[in-house]
């Protein structure tokens, strides 16, 4: 934690910026484990919350001038979590691949709302002409965030100072919130049903609501994720919304581990940098050897990087004992 | 014949007007107000760094969009050699490409961040997609970075990502123009059409050429039906079902804007159904990619659009030394390959920032500054091998006279199995909105829809 603290001083704009984008991809990877790695649901659907995250408030913004960056925020996690309250009560009658597709099918039908312009046929001619020739995406400003205007400040200046730590701050409350749900006894509830469904009911645990909970919970992190991205990014496009959208952040999650607290942050972190590293090591055909790579990573760390530490750790210190 | 007569009368009037109007600013503007790239040489006279001047250029360099984009990077290398073979800008700086690729919106903002931020550019050319140009232009304004645009030539970049910019620019022509001119080449060419079918690529280029086209062939020929409408993903493997549906629903004409590589997925798909027996075919940018991609069964007698701005063939080598000279170095450069209109804007624009310099190092007797090379560059013009290119002050877009053609099967470039010729060649200031026209869902549409009258 220190080290990103500092980081500003250590490391140049350029790269803080990636670890800016690491740590928001973390929050929603977050989000999406406690489906995925608590509950042992595999849902395709959640980047419709990441994109909604950031696209009300834009929406706000250009439709109706509010630039107040807490209300562009919290609307996000709102409409978020009000399409997951819904999504939610249909998809958590189904389990493990049932659960997949129907969560993908959803995910799909907000993607497409974006995509085929419905959304902004709603904002009259102005709206449509905006997805017609803007291909959907929506440009997100320099919002007001606690009263004070950054609209005119120093881009880089905002986006590595003031925007970075104020990343860090909400980073650092939303991993003690989901440490105290996954560590609550909603989030033993949530593994027990992982682990055994039948012997969970057996017990008294209300599994769909159990779960459907968690869905609308990690729905709400994976939309925060969303709309700091959204400022950090400038924009906001459909293709955040879509299901191969959804795959990078699982491919995070495998990639740090979906068993450990902390696995997602570290394979968000690793999917930004290996992916930028690749640019210099092999310049135009970095996204081939990505692929080598991940498959690579896949056969040779089925635990995910962090699963791998922490088991050989685990391991060292049994045979110690 | 009536409604033929109005439009050539209606066109007439403008090519007059735009011919009139560059012997004009040729000849009455400002001493060096128009340059060509091979203007004098200024003499040292001042404090010039030593330092090269770092130049990013993006652009598709593989995938389907590199049959479009490459030319870009290429046009970029020799007008960089060129100058630094005469011995860099102001004599003394030579230019050092920073090469980046082009992709998706997020990858293409990124990669133009980093050479902002990690390369330290002095300035910036590129971008093929027009999905990308309003991502990235709004980035470039907060970076402070002097960006010159080649293409993603969206009209909405400039009406609305990015409505005051300082450091951003386009020179190629805006995306209506295309529609436009090859709705005004149609009708002049086949005045009999009423039934058409169309197919463009689904994102905002393909939206904006459809609609352009739909409301000026309204306004043209009477009696329009459009009998089908297919808007594919941008970058289809298969276009067959919608090649079986545009055939099922017999239309005289196909309205087109796939481009690059999707462009010849299809016309060798439609061929092997029998699509160009079948009905005439109009494109926007069948000929934008590099002329030697295009194969020896392309269909001949299709209007062959190169995105209104420009095909290596016109202005005729005869009547424009400028032209011939670049496509002769363009090819020794490059193997014997030809520039598209991508490679003559890159080339054009590094040309233009050169040209900037010069004037602006002049003012201010000594190296420019980025906003003294932004003051010159609004109302900016200059001579490139398409013919004369000037941005205007209000909008920072560069406009040219617009051009379209006819695809004919030929030996006479080698290596270039199809070339365009018959060229329309339209005057811009009769295509675009005048400068401050607002409206929806681009000023251009809104203007022509306003006050172009019906024309049969």
């Amino acid at each position: 934690m220190s080290l990103l603290l500092v980081a500003p001083q250590l490391v140049r704009p350029f790269y803080l910026i990636l670890i800016a984008y690491a740590l928001v991809y973390g929050i929603s990877c977050m989000g999406l484990n406690l489906l995925l790695g608590y509950g042992g649901l595999l849902s395709l659907g959640h980047a419709a919350y990441f994109g909604l995250g950031a696209y009300t408030g834009a929406m706000l913004w250009t439709f109706m001038d509010v630039g107040s960056f807490e209300l562009y925020v919290i609307s996000g996690i709102f409409v978020a979590m009000a399409v997951a309250s819904v999504f939610g009560f249909l998809v958590v009658r189904a389990t493990k691949m049932h659960f997949t597709i129907l969560t993908l099918a959803l995910g799909e039908l907000v993607f497409s709302a974006f995509f085929s312009g419905a959304v902004f046929r709603i904002m009259g001619s102005h709206g449509y002409a905006l997805y017609l020739y803007g291909d959907g995406g929506l440009y997100i400003p320099r919002l007001i965030i606690a009263g004070v205007d950054y609209s005119h400040a120093d881009r880089i200046g905002f986006l590595t100072g003031t925007y970075y730590y104020l990343i860090i701050g909400v980073f650092v409350s939303a991993l003690l919130i989901m440490w105290a749900i996954v560590n609550s006894n909603f989030g033993k509830a949530l593994e027990a049903s992982r682990d055994n469904e039948v012997r969970a009911k057996f017990v008294g645990i209300r599994v769909a609501g159990h779960r459907w909970m968690a869905y609308v919970i990690s729905a709400a992190f994976t939309s925060l994720g969303g709309a700091l991205f959204g400022e950090l990014n400038s924009a906001i496009t459909p293709k955040h919304l879509a299901w191969y959208f959804s795959a990078f952040l699982i491919f995070a999650i495998l990639l740090g581990g979906m068993r450990t607290f902390l696995g997602p942050v570290v394979g968000a972190f690793g999917v930004v940098f290996i992916q930028d590293s690749l640019w210099w090591l092999v310049g135009h055909h970095w996204e081939l050897v990505l692929g080598v790579l991940l498959v690579l990573i896949a056969l040779l760390f089925p635990e995910g990087l962090l699963g791998t530490i922490s088991s050989h750790y685990r391991t060292l210190r049994e045979s110690s004992n | 014949m009536a409604a033929r007569r109005n439009l050539i009368k209606f066109l007439g009037a403008g090519v007059v007007g735009a011919a009139v109007g560059a012997g004009a600013m040729m000849y009455a503007a400002p001493k060096g107000a128009v340059e060509t790239p091979t203007g004098p040489k200024p003499k040292e006279r001042m404090m010039v760094p030593d330092t090269p001047i770092k130049m990013g250029v993006q652009t598709f360099r593989k995938g389907p969009g590199a049959a479009t984009g490459e030319s870009l990077y290429k046009g970029s290398v020799l007008a960089a050699e060129e100058i630094n073979a005469e011995g860099g800008i102001l004599g003394k700086r030579k230019l050092q490409i920073i090469d980046r690729d082009e992709g998706s919106t997020d990858e293409t903002v990124k990669e133009f961040k980093r050479m902002a931020l990690e390369d330290k550019i002095d300035f910036y050319i590129g971008i093929i997609s027009s999905g990308n140009t309003p991502a990235v232009g709004p980035v470039a304004e907060e970076l402070g970075v002097l960006t010159l645009f080649v293409d993603g030539c969206t009209d909405f970049l400039f009406e609305k990502a990015v409505p005051k910019p300082h450091f951003a620019f386009r020179t190629t022509n805006i995306q209506s123009i295309d529609g436009i001119t090859c709705a005004i080449a149609t009708a002049q060419k086949w005045p009999n059409v009423r039934k058409i079918a169309h197919i463009h690529p689904d994102y905002a280029y393909g939206r904006n050429a459809h609609d352009h086209f739909d409301l000026v062939i309204k306004k043209s020929l009477p009696d329009i039906q459009n009998v089908y409408e297919g808007f594919p993903k941008l970058f289809s493997a298969d276009f067959t079902p919608h090649i079986t549906k545009i055939i099922d629903a017999k239309p005289d004409l196909l309205s087109t804007s796939l481009w690059g590589g999707d462009y010849i997925t299809f016309y060798k798909q439609g061929l092997a159904q029998g699509l160009f027996d079948k009905m005439k075919v109009a494109t926007t940018l069948s000929h934008g990619v590099t002329p030697s991609l295009l194969g020896s069964d392309h269909p001949e007698g299709i209007i062959a659009g190169c995105h209104a701005n420009y095909y290596f063939t016109y202005p005729r080598w005869e009547s424009s030394p400028i032209n011939k000279r670049f496509v002769e170095a363009y090819s020794k450069r490059w193997n014997g390959e030809y520039p598209n209109f991508e490679g003559e804007g890159a080339y054009v624009n590094v040309y233009l920032y050169k040209q900037a310099v010069e004037k602006a190092a002049k003012l201010v007797g000594g190296w420019p500054s980025n906003d003294d090379l932004i003051q010159v560059l609004e109302g900016a013009s200059i001579q490139g091998p398409a013919g004369v290119v000037s941005i205007r002050p209000q909008n920072h877009q560069g406009y040219k006279n617009a051009v379209t053609g006819t695809a004919k099967n030929s030996k006479a470039y080698p290596g270039v199995s199809t070339i365009q010729v018959d060229q329309v060649y339209l005057p811009v200031d009769k295509l675009v909105a005048p400068p401050g026209w607002k409206g929806e869902p681009t000023a251009a549409f809104d203007w022509i829809d306003k006050t172009w009258p019906n024309m049969y």
